[in-house]
């Protein structure tokens, strides 16, 4: 036998398999698993009915107190040890099919202390009824980002970027670099091991290099910032893309470019249909398929610098070529780009909030709950368990 | 039994084989395939009453699954020398289909996936993009990469496999 094509060559592989009969096999473990969540909710029911049970006692005179929120890393900072259950090697850009669960995933919040004045860094797992404080003592920069691997928390501090290691618990000085809180903040690439920065005076125009975390050796690219608020990606062929938001003096527009600042795609900020206009690029999928933005009304003047610090993304899309706005039914207040899915979270009535994974076209693949978090906490990453 | 149940397992019938086919590419075993059909069957009869195309939902959630599992490191890959041989209505070459199956395990499960379902399912970039949940893009970017691995793997096919990405 010869091959005539490839096609042909995995149909005569595909030959090679034995029939089977998986009806009765496929039924059997779907009525498994329907018993297994059956009974998971009974006990999850039975868990708060203790917690309400014992919410009531410490309200009574002599009642036992709640359980004090896990403050193990308040003393000497996080240990090795508190890096277990956290995969650092597994990089999200490896998910083609996307991010599936958020069970036993890791989310990062930056909340302002108990003390007031400085922010801190926690750690939730999903499904752990306690937090840890793994950075204090932070000052509020707005320039905080954490690595996608949720190793490091980076941040502009008194012109250089800071690294704190959130593993080690330490905190190491990097390279000189323009505050530019108002444009572009230090971001990371998918793999965790570079940041973008942008040289240039207070972060505006100018030279963009790469700072590589193991040895602050930084690389100049030839690009230049052509605007703010630029996220790297990884484009179809491999390449590191830039998506920012590009500013005219009659209009602005969220676009990509590649490393050597060829404009690849621009979207207009007046894509949208209604009265709202595309604004700056808040996160980007490590493949460069998922964008967010905030909005802004229309009649906004471009540039216009208010609430540019803020997190908030609005309006998730998918980029290919153009935006194309994805919608996820219930609104939310944060959102977190991953491979092919992304994470939304959503401010409950009851004064939580909820956490929902959503695969590449908005489809809600999971939703759950958060646990009890400093008023005002941001969420500023997810690693996949 | 339930009409659902009736409906589920008249559909279960009629394509599991296909499906156990591409399962087999995309894990080289066939235990590991029909564990992996049974698991993407079992969530399609989970969501069945709200599943509009039961045989596009089944194959989305069998490559899901499977990239999950790679991720999780849940299933080993292993290479053996064994391929099962039923005795077809064609004799096969066992060497070829043993160097076809060598070259699609060594491509990742990214790359084999995509090379599965465009000449295998006959998809095309947008449809696998569909299947997959990822941007027509990447779909190029894994072909492209999978195809070259795959020219050098199998020079045979290296003539017969230009202009395919």
């Amino acid at each position: 036998m010869t091959l005539r094509s490839l096609g042909e060559g995995l149909r005569d592989l595909a030959d090679a398999v034995e029939p089977a009969d998986l009806r009765d096999r496929a039924l059997s473990a779907s009525r498994r698993l329907r018993a297994r969540r059956v009974v998971a909710g009974m006990g999850t029911a039975a868990v708060v009915l203790f917690a309400l049970v014992l919410g009531v006692n410490a309200m009574l005179p002599g009642g036992s107190l709640p359980p004090p929120r896990d403050l193990a890393g308040d003393m000497a900072g996080p240990t090795a040890s508190s890096s277990e259950g956290l995969n650092y090697t597994d990089s999200a850009t490896d998910a083609l099919g996307g991010i599936t669960s958020m069970d036993k995933g890791t989310f990062f919040y930056l909340a302002e202390a108990a003390t007031g004045g400085t922010m801190e860094v926690l750690r939730w797992t999903a499904g752990a009824a306690t937090t840890t404080v793994v950075a204090r003592d932070l000052p509020a920069t707005g320039t905080e980002q954490l690595s996608p691997d949720g190793r490091y928390l980076s941040s502009v501090e008194k012109g250089r970027l800071q690294l704190r290691d959130l593993i080690a618990g330490t905190r190491h000085e990097s390279i000189e670099v323009p505050d530019g809180q108002l444009c572009n903040i230090p971001t990371w690439t998918p793999t965790a091991d570079r940041l973008l920065v942008a040289t240039g005076p207070g972060g505006t125009s100018g030279p963009l290099g790469f700072v590589d975390v193991a040895d602050d050796s930084y690389t100049q690219v030839s690009a230049e910032s052509r605007g703010c608020h630029t996220y790297p990606s990884y484009g179809p062929t491999g390449d590191v893309e830039l998506t920012f938001t590009a500013y005219a003096a009659t209009s602005q527009s969220v676009a990509r470019a590649t490393l050597e600042g060829v404009i690849t795609s621009s979207v207009a900020w007046d894509a949208l249909p209604g009265d709202v206009l595309l604004d700056q690029v808040t996160d980007v999928s490590p493949d460069g398929g998922l964008v967010c933005v905030g909005l802004v009304p229309a009649g906004t003047k471009p540039g216009n610098l208010t609430g540019s610090q803020s997190r908030t993304c609005q309006a998730i899309g998918m980029w290919s070529g153009g935006f194309q706005r994805i919608e996820v039914g219930e609104p939310f207040s944060e959102a977190l780009m991953l491979q092919n899915s992304f994470v939304t979270r959503t401010a409950t009535n009851g004064g939580g909030s909820t956490l929902r994974l959503h695969d590449g076209t908005g489809a809600e693949i999971q939703r759950i709950g958060e646990p009890d978090l400093p008023d005002g906490s941001l969420l500023l990453g997810f690693v996949p368990g | 039994m339930p009409e659902a149940e009736t409906d589920f397992a008249v559909f279960a019938r009629a394509h599991t084989p296909a499906l156990i086919r591409s399962a087999y590419l995309l894990t080289g075993d066939q235990h590991h395939a029909e564990d992996l059909v049974q698991s993407a069957l079992s969530r399609t009869h989970r969501h069945w009453r709200r599943v509009g195309d039961p045989i596009a939902y089944t194959r989305k959630a069998m490559y899901h699954l499977q990239v999950s599992r790679w991720r999780r490191g849940r299933v080993r890959e292993h290479l053996t020398d064994v391929i099962a041989d039923r005795t077809p209505a064609r004799v096969p070459d066992v060497a070829l289909r043993l160097t076809v199956r060598n070259a699609l395990m060594d491509l990742s499960r990214q790359q084999r996936a995509v090379i599965v379902l465009r000449f295998f399912e006959d998809l095309d970039v947008a449809g696998t993009a569909a299947v997959l949940g990822c941007s027509p893009g990447t779909v190029k970017k894994y072909t492209f990469r999978a195809l070259a691995h795959l020219r050098e793997a199998l020079p045979e096919l290296a003539e017969l496999m230009e202009g395919d990405a």
